[in-house]
C-alpha cells in the first residue's frame, strides 16, 4: 500500500513541515478489508481504506493543516473528493459521507480508534441509509404564464373586462386593482396547491425528507422563474423511478417546472453529531 | 421524468461545503482523547451568499455575483442561528387589509418576516414576549377545497403587546422549534 510514497506538489511542500500525520476522511463504509483505491484523491492524493472489524474509513494521509479556501484549486478539489465518493458508492453501496476538507489530526491507529468507539453508531448509520441516496428536487413556476392561465379559467374576467370599459376613471381603476388582487390571489394558492401536492408526493414516496431554505443556487435555466419549492429526500433506489413519475405530472403542469437531481451520497441525512462533539 | 447529475458546479458545492455532512460541527473535536481537526466550513461558509462574501466564486459566475451584489443591501440582519425558516404572510389590519407575504425566520430570541422587496420588516417579535399560540379556522372558500387539510394555517400570536395573525404553511414545524426553545407557556395550539 503506497501510504508514505505519495507526490507532493510544490505547495504541499510548503505546507508539509509537519509531515504526513493528518488523514483527510472522505467517508466511513461497510468494508473489512484494506484496500488502496489509487491516487484518485484531493491533489491526486493516493486514498486508501482504514478498516476495525467490519468498518473501514476511506482515508488519504495529508498534513494536519486545512486547504485553503480561497486557493483557486478549491472547485477541483471539491470535484475530486466527490469523484472519491462516487468511486466509494460504487464499490461498497452506502456511505456516511464527510464535508469537504475535514481532517483527522493522527495516524491511521488514530482513525482506527475512533471507528472502533464509534462502531455501533456508525453501523446503526449506514444500515439506515443502506440501498437509499439522496435526491433534490426544486419546484420553479413562471408566475407570468400562471397568471395568464389563472384569468382565462376565471369565469368573472369576461365581464369584469365589459364592467371596467363601461365604468368611470375613478371606478375603473378601483375595480381593475381589486381584479388583479384577485388574479395575485388566485395564483399563490395555486402555487401553494401544487408545492403541497408535490410534497406530499415526495414525502410519500422517501425515507426522509426536508425542506430546505431558500439559500442553495438556481440553475441558468430556471433564472427567470421563481422557486416556490426546495426539497431534499432520501429514497430507495427501488423507488426512483415511481418518485420520477410523479414529478413528471408536475412538470407537465402549465406553468411549472420540475428539478429533480441526484443521486448523490446522503448528505443532508446523517445523523452523527452525538459521537462527533 | 429521471434525476440529473449533471447540475452546475455549485449545487455540488451546496452539498460539499455549505451543508457539510459527518465531522463538521466544530473547528477541533476531541474523540475520547483524540484531537481530531473537523474544519468548521459550516462555521466560514454558512451559505452560498457567504461563499460569495469570501470570494470563493470570484472567477465562477458572474451572473450570481451581480444578483447578490444587487439584493446585499436588502438581507435582514440575522441575531443568532437562524433556527426555522419558511415563506409565510402576515395579516396587515390597518393601512390595507390583507395578508403580506415574506419570508419568516425563527431564531432562539425572535420572530420576524422579512419581505424581501421591497425590503420591509414586516414584523419583529421578540420570543420571550410571546403568551400562547392559537390556530384559527379559515372558512373562506378557497380553503374549504380539497386540499383545506394540507394547506397553510392561520395562527394568531398572542403576545405581550397585542396579538399578530400569520398564514403559514409548515406550521407544524413551526411549532416544534418554537416549542424546543423550552417556553412551556406556549401551549400546544388548538
Amino acid at each position: 500500500m503506497n501510504r508514505g510514497g505519495i507526490s507532493l506538489t510544490a505547495a504541499d511542500e510548503m505546507g508539509s513541515s509537519q509531515g504526513d500525520d493528518g488523514r483527510y476522511l472522505y467517508a466511513v463504509v461497510l468494508a473489512s478489508e484494506a484496500k488502496d483505491l489509487g491516487e484518485i484523491g484531493v491533489d491526486k492524493r493516493c486514498v486508501y481504506m482504514v478498516p476495525s472489524g467490519n468498518l473501514a474509513a476511506v482515508v488519504h494521509a495529508c498534513p494536519p493543516s486545512p486547504y485553503d479556501l480561497k486557493a483557486e484549486a478549491v472547485h477541483e478539489r471539491v470535484l475530486e473528493h466527490s469523484y472519491v465518493l462516487d468511486v466509494a458508492t460504487v464499490l461498497f453501496g452506502t456511505v456516511l459521507p464527510f464535508s469537504f476538507n475535514v481532517i483527522v489530526r493522527g495516524s491511521d491507529q488514530t482513525v482506527e480508534d475512533w471507528l472502533s468507539k464509534n462502531r455501533s453508531q456508525l453501523r446503526d448509520q449506514l444500515f439506515r441509509l443502506k440501498g437509499h441516496s439522496e435526491y433534490s428536487v426544486q419546484l420553479y413556476c413562471d408566475e407570468e404564464a400562471l397568471r395568464t392561465r389563472v384569468a382565462i379559467i376565471d369565469e368573472d374576467t369576461v365581464d369584469q373586462n365589459k364592467v371596467i370599459e363601461n365604468a368611470t376613471r375613478g371606478s375603473a381603476y378601483l375595480r381593475k386593482r381589486g381584479f388583479e388582487l384577485k388574479i395575485k390571489d388566485a395564483v399563490s394558492m395555486e402555487i401553494s396547491k401544487v408545492a403541497d401536492e408535490m410534497t406530499n408526493h415526495v414525502r410519500s414516496i422517501s425515507l426522509e425528507m426536508k425542506v430546505e431554505g431558500g439559500s442553495s443556487s438556481v440553475p441558468e435555466q430556471y433564472k427567470k422563474m421563481r422557486r416556490v419549492a426546495n426539497l431534499t429526500c432520501l429514497v430507495d433506489a427501488d423507488k426512483i423511478g415511481m418518485l420520477g413519475s410523479a414529478l413528471d405530472h408536475i412538470n407537465h403542469m402549465d406553468g411549472f417546472s420540475v428539478r429533480f437531481s441526484g443521486p448523490w451520497a446522503p448528505f443532508s441525512f446523517v445523523r452523527l453529531k452525538e459521537i462527533m462533539q | 421524468m429521471r434525476p440529473e447529475r449533471d447540475t452546475p458546479l455549485v449545487d455540488l458545492l451546496d452539498r460539499l461545503l455549505v451543508r457539510g455532512a459527518v465531522l463538521s460541527a466544530d473547528l477541533i473535536i476531541t474523540v475520547g482523547g483524540v484531537p481530531l481537526i473537523g474544519l468548521s466550513l459550516r462555521a466560514l461558509i454558512a451559505s452560498m451568499e457567504t461563499m460569495l462574501d469570501y470570494g470563493l466564486m470570484e472567477d465562477w459566475d458572474k451572473s450570481t455575483r451581480e444578483w447578490y451584489s444587487s439584493r446585499s443591501i436588502q438581507k435582514p440582519i440575522p441575531e443568532g442561528e437562524v433556527l426555522f425558516q419558511s415563506f409565510g404572510y402576515l395579516w396587515s389590519g390597518s393601512e390595507i387589509h390583507g395578508w403580506r407575504p415574506g419570508v419568516l425566520y425563527l431564531t432562539e430570541n425572535r420572530i420576524v418576516i422579512w419581505r424581501r422587496n421591497p425590503p420591509d420588516m414586516l414584523m419583529d417579535l421578540p420570543v420571550s414576549s410571546i403568551l400562547c399560540l392559537e390556530k384559527e379556522i379559515d372558512i373562506s372558500p378557497r380553503m374549504l377545497s380539497d386540499d383545506a387539510s394540507e394547506g397553510p394555517q392561520i395562527i394568531n400570536i398572542k403576545h405581550r403587546d397585542g396579538t399578530v395573525r400569520i398564514r403559514l404553511r409548515e406550521y407544524d414545524e413551526f411549532y416544534r422549534v418554537l416549542g424546543r426553545l423550552s417556553f412551556p407557556r406556549i401551549a400546544a395550539p388548538t
